[in-house]
């Protein structure tokens, strides 16, 4: 019976073993189109989570010592070098599970900023038959069924703060801001309102608490961190490709998104704030760089995802 | 992928990658990977000195050169067993676990088996000594020292296991198929380091 140090380290080295293959992968085929790139990197955040407890139930002998002597990794082994009397092993977990709490915690406070910002909306929302939230629900509604999209709700905050997002996993809706829709010139809105639509019509919202939760029950693993943060990117570089096509004017939606964090102190929020402005600096250079063709270039999904998953699942065998 | 993202929006199609890049890609990778994991996986071993799995030796000599100490030998050793012996082995755990492995003379089977650890009472690996369901335990006095003797049920059949603490070595003797318990203790009893 394994205890959970050795369960945390399998799944530790199944996600870090992972992450590099996909990384690789992507990189030198290269994969552009940023849905491909994301069931890749989702498939790492749920394999280690899957493999570890199903290898278990299926191939027992991979407990065995004469395993170990034929496996790829056995975390095990690196438990017999200690310092100060701790195994490496369980140093590193706890490195590892440090780091994986550093970088989780700031994306929940945000999410708990975000949510808040949420309930207000739903709370005390602009009446429907005032101007301004007839206009955006008709900018909203003409989107929707251009897209394929379900039917979105649209809540407006009455703040100059520059905000616009989608919520609601099963009941999707549109939360923008005052000043969103007061100052955003006509183009520069619709484009917005578009990569928001594209993401109701994705099921992004529902992909963002699947890929939280796998997060979350990963917690100690900083790579399943920064999976899970690049997933959500490729979110947005997904719905912004969508929104440059539909629209047809991506510098539109680069405007519209420079003119978002334009005046927030990034300073303030120090490493943070940095961090998000790089995020909206990477998405306007590849609005600006946008290019139909080759950002959508993917291999066929089926048959990758299926050797994708055939060739991890085999090369994780034997790490143990 | 050919078909648009959204209905009722023609979104371009989307260029691919072929499928064999893609598979010769990914099958480099794993290909690399596999053996960088193997390089590393070596690592431990190597800054402990000892081997990854089992490391085979041609003589007792060359293990005891390797380790520089003695091994525990028996010096009653009955006509039925073979000199010298079948296998020689030393295996990565703690304490430095060996084993030596004699043959019966007369089938040319593998009948009994010495392992030991050399630096300290620790147990010894199951890639020494395979495990087997226990059937009969018994508590004995070797010499003054408390030793246990198992009969054990195993896959290919029954063996006698004689496990003690001596010299500050944890020693099992195991004999394979029939065992009389005198002649095992009598190999118990006769174990001293060996002298060229």
């Amino acid at each position: 019976m394994a205890s959970p140090t050795d369960l945390a380290a399998e799944i530790l080295a199944h996600g870090v073993v992972a992450a590099l293959v996909v990384q690789v992968v992507i990189r030198r085929v290269p994969v552009r189109a940023p849905v491909a790139r994301l069931a890749f990197r989702t498939c790492v955040l749920v394999l280690p989570l899957v493999l570890p407890f199903m290898l278990r139930w299926l191939a027992p002998c991979r407990g065995t010592e004469a395993f170990t002597d034929l496996a790829l990794f056995s975390t095990a082994r690196w438990n017999r070098l200690a310092i100060a009397g701790v195994g490496l092993r369980d140093l590193g977990l706890l490195v590892a599970a440090l780091l994986g709490i550093v970088l989780l915690v700031p994306d929940l406070l945000h999410l708990l900023a975000a949510r808040r910002l949420d309930l207000r909306a739903e709370r005390t929302p602009l009446p429907a038959d005032h101007p301004v939230v007839t206009a955006f629900t008709a900018l909203v509604d003409d989107t929707v069924p251009v897209m394929g999209a379900p039917p979105t709700r649209v809540d407006i905050v009455e703040t100059p703060a520059r905000l616009l997002h989608c919520h609601g996993a099963w009941r999707p809706a549109i939360v923008a801001s005052r000043g969103v829709v007061d100052g955003l010139p006509r183009d520069q809105l619709r484009a917005a309102v578009v990569h928001e639509v594209a993401h109701i019509a994705r099921h992004d919202v529902l992909r963002g608490w699947v890929l939280l939760v796998l997060r979350l029950v990963q917690w100690f693993n900083p790579v399943a961190q920064l999976f899970g943060r690049r997933a959500a990117q490729e979110m947005e570089w997904e719905a912004d490709r969508v929104a440059a096509t539909v629209t047809g004017t991506p510098l539109a939606l680069a405007r519209a998104l420079i003119w978002s964090v334009r005046g927030r102190d990034a300073q303030f929020l120090g490493v943070l704030g940095r961090g998000r402005a790089s995020i909206i600096e990477e998405r306007c250079r590849r609005l600006l760089d946008y290019d139909p063709d080759t950002d959508a270039v993917a291999p066929r999904m089926a048959p990758a995802m299926t050797g994708l998953v055939a060739a991890l699942a085999t090369l994780l065998f034997f790490v143990i | 992928m050919s078909e648009p993202v959204h209905s009722g929006v023609r979104v371009p199609s989307r260029g691919t990658v072929g499928g064999r890049r893609f598979s010769y890609v990914l099958l480099s990778c794993v290909a690399l990977f596999a053996l960088l994991l193997r390089l590393t996986d070596h690592v431990p071993a190597w800054l402990r000195g000892e081997p990854r799995g089992v490391q085979r030796y041609e003589s007792v000599d060359a293990l005891e050169r390797d380790l520089h100490t003695r091994l525990l030998v028996p010096a009653y050793f009955p006509d039925v067993l073979q000199w010298p012996p079948a296998r020689v082995a030393l295996s990565a755990g703690d304490g430095q676990p060996t084993l030596i492995a004699l043959r019966d003379r007369t089938t040319g089977e593998e009948r009994v088996l010495i392992a030991q650890s050399i630096r300290g009472d620790f147990a010894i690996p199951s890639r020494l000594l395979p495990p087997g369901e226990v059937v009969e335990s018994r508590d004995l006095d070797v010499g003054g020292r408390p030793a246990r003797l198992n009969r054990v049920r195993g896959p290919d059949g029954g063996w006698t296991d004689l496990s003690l603490v001596t010299e500050g070595r944890r020693v099992v003797i195991r004999v394979l198929g029939v065992a009389t318990p005198p002649d095992l203790l009598r190999l118990v009893r006769s174990l001293h380091r060996r002298r060229v």
